[in-house]
């Protein structure tokens, strides 16, 4: 393949195009593997590339095609996973140096079900170190925007949002906690959709918060998403707290259109002065295209919400502190500074507070939940400025009032849905002045993906913010 | 409830070893400035009525549904 547009294109048409053998699976792997090849040391997107095993899966993929077999839309597609997901025979190094050399023996659940879905995989994209926000020199590199090299790519799916945008990939899966797909999504002009909890099995994923990780596609369109959110759900018997509730047909949700959808603007997360100007606009101007295409627009109040990024860090820092607990006794040195403060300062909390915190989450939850009974779904900004640049995002925190700002405000946008255990996804809604992607956020009830994913749909029918590509070759 | 000022470097060097951690000279600022964040900003649930909720973490209309 001389002409590498296909390579930039939804999930979809790459589908299609292999289908119709106008490109045959293993064209299509050749010519990621020989961008890869070119652009990742621009970006820093992938920490293995397993290209062998690519080459072989494709080979596979036509052989099955020529023989009258395929396993559905995603049948020969070249993606790839976040190195948070245990891949067999390939190592899996969760971001970290102190696993630079784990293999695991074994696939989890979503790798498996990718695999039976017929993907390609063409490797482990990069990530911060533990899924953790903050990590100060990512041992495999800094993941690097592809519209503009100077800033982050988001946190902490990082890789897996830099990959899709400069075209590394037809779509990939990587992994939410609190906000961990849907901030990829937004700094890089791309879809990311968290799972309700329970949705998609976390056997095999390497742990952050017991409670909240949830394995999530990112993809150029909410038609990409439904694809890649319908190969991955479902329950799991090795996964105690996966759901048995039947997986909808995503992609057959998407044609709904939004005309007499009830949504609620959150009036504790409309940004203020403060917030830059464009985000602003930007955010406002998919409103009011949701009204324009028949939606029901009115303002909620979630006092509550204003809460969610103190009990976020309650929660999920101690939460991980306790997984790494053994790590963090036995080798404090192996962790990235950034991470190891976190996760120290996560461990001393004590379990009193915990509990409170927990406490205070189910009122959350109730509060969001009884919203979500007169509204259809929840819309909001998804954060208050554009990607950050690198030295921002990376800098020590000096002074307490900086720990403030960074960690605990700048949560409130993406966390109470996670806290609470909802869905929601990140939706491209335009550009600031310096080129740099915006994204709006849409929530909704439990094991609601499909309105989310409609109300994206319908959103892309009449924009095309999504359709616009990073400069980088 | 949490303490209502910020807990100092010795505190928090104490708390970690009753824990078996060790923190160096090098992050102690920052993850005294953590620990103290943390602990103003739980200030806020002070407020609530945390005696109507139960801790959940799981809520079962959907896990395991």
């Amino acid at each position: 393949m001389s002409d590498e547009t296909l390579l930039l294109a939804p999930l979809t048409e790459q589908s299609e195009a292999i289908r119709t053998r106008k490109v045959s699976s293993l064209e299509l792997t050749q010519a990621y593997l020989s961008r890869i090849e070119r652009l990742n040391p621009k970006v820093l997107a992938y920490i293995t590339v397993s290209a062998d095993l690519a080459l072989q899966q494709a080979r596979t993929a036509d052989a099955e095609l020529a023989a009258g077999q395929s396993s559905g839309p995603l049948h020969g597609v070249p993606v790839g996973v976040k190195d948070q997901l245990f891949t067999r025979g390939v190592r899996t190094t969760g971001g970290s140096a102190l696993l630079r050399d784990y293999v695991p023996d074994y696939d989890a659940t979503v790798i498996s079900k990718l695999q039976q879905a017929g993907v390609v995989l063409l490797g482990k994209q990069n990530m911060e170190e533990f899924a953790l926000r903050g990590t100060r020199n990512h041992p495999y590199g800094d993941p690097r925007n592809p519209w503009d090299l100077t800033r982050i790519a988001g946190h902490s799916s990082s890789g897996s949002g830099a990959a899709l945008a400069a075209g590394l990939c037809a779509a990939a899966v990587g992994e939410d906690t609190g906000g961990s797909i849907r901030n990829p999504g937004n700094v890089c002009n791309l879809v990311g959709l968290r799972p309700t909890f329970g949705r998609v099995s976390r056997h095999g994923l390497l742990q952050g918060s017991w409670s909240m990780d949830q394995a999530s596609p990112i993809g150029r369109t909410a038609e990409d998403c439904a694809l890649m959110l319908q190969a991955i759900a479902g329950h799991d018997p090795a996964d105690a707290l996966s759901s048995a509730q039947p997986v909808p047909d995503y992609r057959a949700a998407l044609s709904g259109g939004v005309r007499g959808l009830r949504l609620g603007v959150v009036s504790e997360l409309k940004l203020d002065g403060s917030a830059d100007s464009d985000v602003r606009a930007a955010v406002e101007a998919a409103i009011v295209a949701l009204q324009g295409l028949g939606a029901v627009v009115e303002e909620v109040s979630l006092p509550l919400i204003n809460l969610a990024g103190p009990l976020f860090v309650a929660i999920a820092d101690t939460d991980a502190a306790a997984v790494h607990y053994q790590r963090l006794r036995e080798h404090p040195e192996g962790f990235d500074p950034g991470t190891r403060s976190r996760l120290l300062a996560a461990s001393l909390l004590p379990v009193g507070l915990y509990a409170r915190a927990q406490r205070a989450r189910t009122l959350l939850r109730n509060q969001m939940v009884a919203a979500l009974g007169r509204f259809d779904a929840l819309v909001s900004p998804m954060s208050a400025r554009p990607a950050l640049r690198l030295e921002e995002e990376t800098a020590p925190m000096a002074t307490k009032e900086e720990v403030l700002r960074r960690q605990f405000a700048a949560r409130n946008y993406t966390t109470p849905f996670a806290l609470a255990g909802l869905p929601a996804a990140s939706i491209p809604c335009g550009f600031s002045r310096d080129q740099l992607p915006i994204g709006f956020q849409v929530g909704a009830a439990p094991f609601a993906e499909a309105t989310i994913l409609r109300v994206a749909s319908a959103y892309q029918t009449v924009t095309d913010w999504h359709t616009r590509r990073a400069p980088l070759n | 409830m949490a303490t209502n000022r910020d807990v100092t470097e010795t505190e928090v060097l104490q708390m970690a070893e009753t824990l078996g951690l060790s923190i160096s000279a090098g992050d102690l600022p920052e993850v005294t400035h953590r620990f103290s964040a943390l602990l103003e900003q739980l200030r806020k649930l002070d407020g609530l009525d945390l005696d109507a909720a139960d801790p959940s973490a799981i809520f079962p209309k959907e896990a395991g549904a």
